[in-house]
This record gives C-alpha cells, sequence and structure tokens, in this order.
C-alpha cells in the first residue's frame, strides 16, 4: 500500500510536471522548421496554415549555376528576393529596358557643319494650290547659316573651357530646359512640308561662295511669311534661314535684339535680320546676343558640365535676365597656348 | 608593428639617400607601392570623399567650391558616383558596357558606349567628354611610376595626423604641379587626403579626404544600371576634340 501510494504520488507529480513544461516546449517549436530526427511530436492534425500550394519545389532550380558570376557560398537576399507581381500596371518609360537596348546619346563634334541639314521630319501637307511664284525677285548672295559674329564689347567674366576651346559669354550660366517656341499663327518650324506655297511667296537664291561653279551651287529658297522653304520631290519643307537672305517684309512677330551699344537686329523664328532700304536681310548672329526663345531645331548638348542649345555652329548658353529664362549666344574660340 | 614599420621606413631613408643623390625618396615610393598594391588587389570598394575645388569666378579671383562624393567600384566593369556640392547634385553609373552622367539639377543625362574596365572607362571617359571621376588619379594600377614619370621630386615628409588619424604624409612636385598625399597608417594603407597644386594657375588648389572605406563587400549588380527618372530627357554631347 505504501509503494503504491508512493507510485500514485510520482505519477502525480510527472504529470504536473509535464502540464509545466510542455506549453514553453511548444512554443518553441514553431521556430523549429526541421523534422527533428526521431523526435516525435503529436500535432494537430488539421491545422490551417495559408500557404501556396503550389511552392517550388527545390529540384526546380538550375543545377548548372554560372561558376563566375556567384563565390562558392553564394549569399542569398535577405528576403529571399523580390515579389514582383506580372500584371502590375505601370507604365515604365522604354529607356528602362535591358542595357543592351538602351538608346545612347549622340556624340556631336565641333568640327560638325550641320548648317542646312534641317530635319525633314513633318509630313503635314497643307492645301493643294497651284504654284505662282513671282522670279523677278531672284536674289544672289553668300551661305553662312549659323557661322557667330564676335561680341561688341570684350567679356568681363572668364570664360568656361572645355576640349581646347573658350566658351565666353557675358551673363553667367543659369540652366532652364529647351522648350521650342512658336512665333505666332504663321510660323513654321524647320522640317514643315507643304505642297504648294502662296502666290505671294519670293523666291530667294543663294550661292555658295566655296565652290567655282556658282550657278550649279545656286540654291534656290522659297520665303512666305518669315519661312523659308527648300523644293523636294513633293513640295516644298521648311528650312533655317540663310544668311544674306534679302526680304521686303518680316512678319510684325519679330523682336528687337540688341547685338551692340547702336545696332539692334530683329529676331523671328531663329533668324536675326538687320533692316536696310530694301527690307530686310537676315545676318549672322552676334556673339552676346540675348534672345528670348529658341525655335525648333535645336539640341541640347552636354558641353563639360554645361547643358547648350546648339543650332549648327551656333551655341545658345542658358541664361535668366531679371527673372525669366533667356538664352545668350556663346562667342566660341580656341584656347591660344 | 607600426613602430617597426617606421623604423623600417627610416632605415630605407638613410639608404635611400645614401645610395644616391636622386630627388626621389624611395621611402616615398615604398608608401605608393604599398597603397597601390592594397588598391590593387581589392575587389570591390565603396568610400565617401570630401573635395574642395579653386576654380576662377566672375572677379578673376580663386573661389573655392566644395563637393561630397560617395563612390562604389566593383572590380572590374561597375562604378557609381554620387556627388552633390556647389558643381550640382549628379551622379554617374557604369555597368561595363554604357556610362551615363545624369544631372538631378538639369534632369537630363547622356548614355554613351564604354570601355569594358574602370580604369579603361575613367581615361576613355575623361578623354573624350571631360568626365572627371574624383580621387581616379590614385586608382590607376600604374600610380608610382606615373608619380615618378611626372614629378621631379618626391619625398617624405613624416607622419601626421589629419581627422585624427596617423598618416604617412608624401609630397611630389615640379614646376607646374604639387601633388601631396596623405596615406592612413593602418594596415591597409589606403589614401586618407590628397591635394594638387596647380602653380601655372595662380595656385588653384584641388583637395579630397576620403572617409568610410568599406573594402570587398558585396554590392548588388542593379545599382550600376542607371534608369531615367520620369521625363529626364536624352540629350548629346559634344566630343572633346
Amino acid at each position: 500500500m505504501i509503494i503504491s501510494k508512493h507510485i500514485k504520488l510520482t505519477i502525480v507529480f510527472f504529470f504536473g510536471l509535464v502540464l509545466m513544461v510542455l506549453p514553453e516546449q511548444l512554443e518553441a517549436q514553431r521556430m523549429r522548421h526541421s523534422t527533428g530526427g526521431s523526435r516525435n511530436v503529436s500535432r494537430p492534425p488539421s491545422r490551417n496554415v495559408s500557404r501556396p500550394t503550389s511552392r517550388p519545389k527545390p529540384a526546380a532550380r538550375p543545377t548548372s549555376r554560372p561558376s563566375t558570376s556567384r563565390p562558392t557560398t553564394a549569399k542569398r537576399p535577405i528576403n529571399g528576393g523580390t515579389n514582383r507581381a506580372t500584371t502590375r500596371d505601370v507604365n515604365r518609360p522604354s529607356s528602362t529596358n535591358r542595357t543592351t537596348n538602351r538608346k545612347t546619346s549622340n556624340v556631336t563634334n565641333r568640327t560638325t557643319n550641320r548648317s542646312g541639314t534641317a530635319k525633314i521630319g513633318n509630313t503635314n501637307r497643307v492645301g493643294n494650290n497651284n504654284i505662282n511664284i513671282d522670279r523677278s525677285r531672284n536674289v544672289n548672295i553668300n551661305r553662312r547659316n549659323t557661322v557667330v559674329r564676335p561680341s561688341y564689347r570684350p567679356y568681363r567674366r572668364p570664360p568656361y573651357r572645355y576640349g581646347g576651346y573658350h566658351y565666353y559669354c557675358h551673363r553667367p550660366y543659369y540652366y532652364h530646359p529647351y522648350t521650342p517656341y512658336y512665333w505666332g499663327p504663321y510660323y513654321r518650324p524647320w522640317g514643315y512640308f507643304v505642297t504648294s506655297l502662296a502666290t505671294t511667296a519670293i523666291i530667294v537664291s543663294i550661292v555658295n561662295d566655296s565652290s567655282d561653279k556658282k550657278e550649279e551651287n545656286k540654291e534656290e529658297y522659297h520665303y512666305e511669311n518669315g519661312t523659308y522653304y527648300m523644293k523636294t520631290e513633293d513640295g516644298f519643307v521648311a528650312v533655317q534661314a540663310p544668311v544674306g537672305a534679302q526680304v521686303p517684309e518680316i512678319p510684325k512677330e519679330a523682336e528687337k535684339v540688341k547685338v551692340s551699344d547702336k545696332d539692334e537686329n530683329y529676331y523671328y523664328g531663329g533668324a536675326f535680320y538687320a533692316q536696310n532700304e530694301e527690307g530686310y536681310i537676315v545676318v549672322p548672329a552676334t556673339a552676346g546676343t540675348i534672345v528670348p526663345n529658341l525655335p525648333e531645331g535645336g539640341e541640347e548638348v552636354k558641353i563639360g558640365d554645361q547643358t547648350y542649345v546648339q543650332f549648327g555652329e551656333t551655341y545658345y548658353q542658358p541664361i535668366q535676365v531679371d527673372g525669366k529664362d533667356m538664352y545668350e549666344i556663346v562667342e566660341v574660340k580656341p584656347v591660344e597656348e | 608593428m607600426k613602430n617597426i614599420f617606421i623604423l623600417l621606413l627610416s632605415f630605407t631613408t638613410v639608404s635611400g639617400f645614401s645610395q644616391n643623390e636622386s630627388k626621389i625618396d624611395t621611402v616615398a615610393v615604398d608608401l605608393l607601392d604599398k597603397m597601390s598594391s592594397v588598391i590593387g588587389e581589392l575587389t570591390s570598394v565603396t568610400f565617401n570623399l570630401e573635395t574642395s575645388t579653386d576654380v576662377l569666378n566672375d572677379l578673376f579671383e580663386n573661389e573655392r567650391q566644395f563637393g561630397t562624393h560617395q563612390v562604389h567600384m566593383v572590380g572590374p566593369d561597375k562604378m557609381a558616383v554620387h556627388s552633390r556640392g556647389d558643381k550640382g547634385n549628379r551622379a554617374i553609373w557604369y555597368n561595363g558596357e554604357l556610362v551615363t552622367y545624369y544631372s538631378f539639377d538639369e534632369n537630363n543625362y547622356v548614355t554613351v558606349e564604354a570601355p569594358d574596365n574602370i580604369i579603361t572607362m575613367i581615361d576613355s571617359m575623361n578623354a573624350k567628354f571631360g568626365m572627371k571621376f574624383p580621387a581616379a588619379d590614385l586608382f590607376y594600377p600604374s600610380l608610382t611610376d606615373d608619380v615618378l614619370n611626372y614629378f621631379d621630386n618626391l619625398k617624405y615628409l613624416g607622419m601626421k595626423v589629419v581627422d585624427g588619424e596617423e598618416c604617412f604624409h608624401v609630397m611630389s612636385s615640379n614646376a607646374d604641379t604639387t601633388f601631396q598625399l596623405w596615406i592612413s597608417n593602418t594596415a591597409l594603407f589606403l589614401p586618407k587626403r590628397y591635394l594638387f597644386i596647380d602653380k601655372k594657375n595662380g595656385y588653384q588648389q584641388y583637395q579630397g579626404t576620403f572617409t568610410n572605406w568599406n573594402i570587398n563587400i558585396d554590392l548588388p549588380e542593379s545599382m550600376f544600371n542607371f534608369s531615367p527618372p520620369a521625363n529626364a530627357k536624352l540629350i548629346s554631347i559634344l566630343a572633346k576634340s
């Protein structure tokens, strides 16, 4: 009896001990992910864990990894890698594609002469009128479309130096994005295409001085409302104003810009005009001239740390005048060693 | 260990000068070699750099401009540099194929094809487009030879303290330029500070101080790929020649 009572007390003590210890063991078991060998733990049969039924099997991993891409002890992301929805509704720019397909910048060179190479990309076709042009007003002049005349006054600021050239400006660099400007209802950007011109259009002939055969190098421009056109097979395309072109009048949207203490030019559609007895003549840009707007056809070019807008051989530096975004024509000179 | 090394250096100095009357200090050569060899064995590195640069301002005076740069490199063909300071907020990404220079201030960028290793890329981008990579000089594998070829004098100036850190001070010079380098007196001999003085241009100074070196760490490859931000504009770039 005494022994039986002792056994009962032992059993009661044992169960009490189990009840005290077991909850803690069950708590720790949640962090145990391996099977634990021969340990036999009775889990509830219908445990409701919301796990995906189709977990990828380990065998699905590639067996032949490239030996150069990972060290022998492969490290893995701490969060198992980013999960991305396959149907994410985000419009990514096309340039975020793989780097091998990424568009690269156009590398320009100072010696490149882009004058007279306006892009012909606009396929808008306007009207269907017959051409009737007064040929008695043809003018023979020279072609220097993007040459820059030096500034009339000395520079008080040190130039910006890049690639063996000095870039002189009277005002400090102040970046603002290049946004092409449209000069009123008659303005036509370079590349604008029309099948025919109005009867008021005039012909302006330009002769290239660089050739002995001047007649063969004569280029005919058609001028109408401040826009110069060159004839193509199908019609006419708007181009940059040729330096030396004499026209009787320019659009009223033309603005006066100061080119020296005494002289002013008229500025319209990216071209500079000097007034004379016959009307207006297209003149080269003058370094230091400040213009409020730029036409289409320019391209932003990174020159060292600065970004200019380039039209042929003419560079425009973004500046700010009295809080307004403007551009100053840069004078580029080779560095004299 | 440190004392032993200093004694070794002192001995080398004496022997170096005793053997010939050269203006080249062999201690300085050893220090540059040691630093270069450590840098040459790095598989990846990140560091911060604080720079000061003299530029001629509108008053034709030397104006000092400051910048901070975070540099990440993984050999042989990954690099990323993020720079802030008086010259603007800008960054460079290089992924082994393309180099992108992005201006945060202007939200425009240029992307050009690049050679397939860091040093050639730096050389190429600097020569073609004038791109500047902070402290790039010190990462050239031929640094010591370059210094010996370019400068007339090279001298070890002793132990100095830079930002509380003990450093070996090395100076080299010629008629045009003075180059000074402070190399940390630690097991890795990493550069702590450099200083260039342009004697021909009003003694303009260009200085950089390194902090937060991390070497041979794993960096994700994706950080070296550029993704253009919204409305960022890809623009052209003018070659230097």
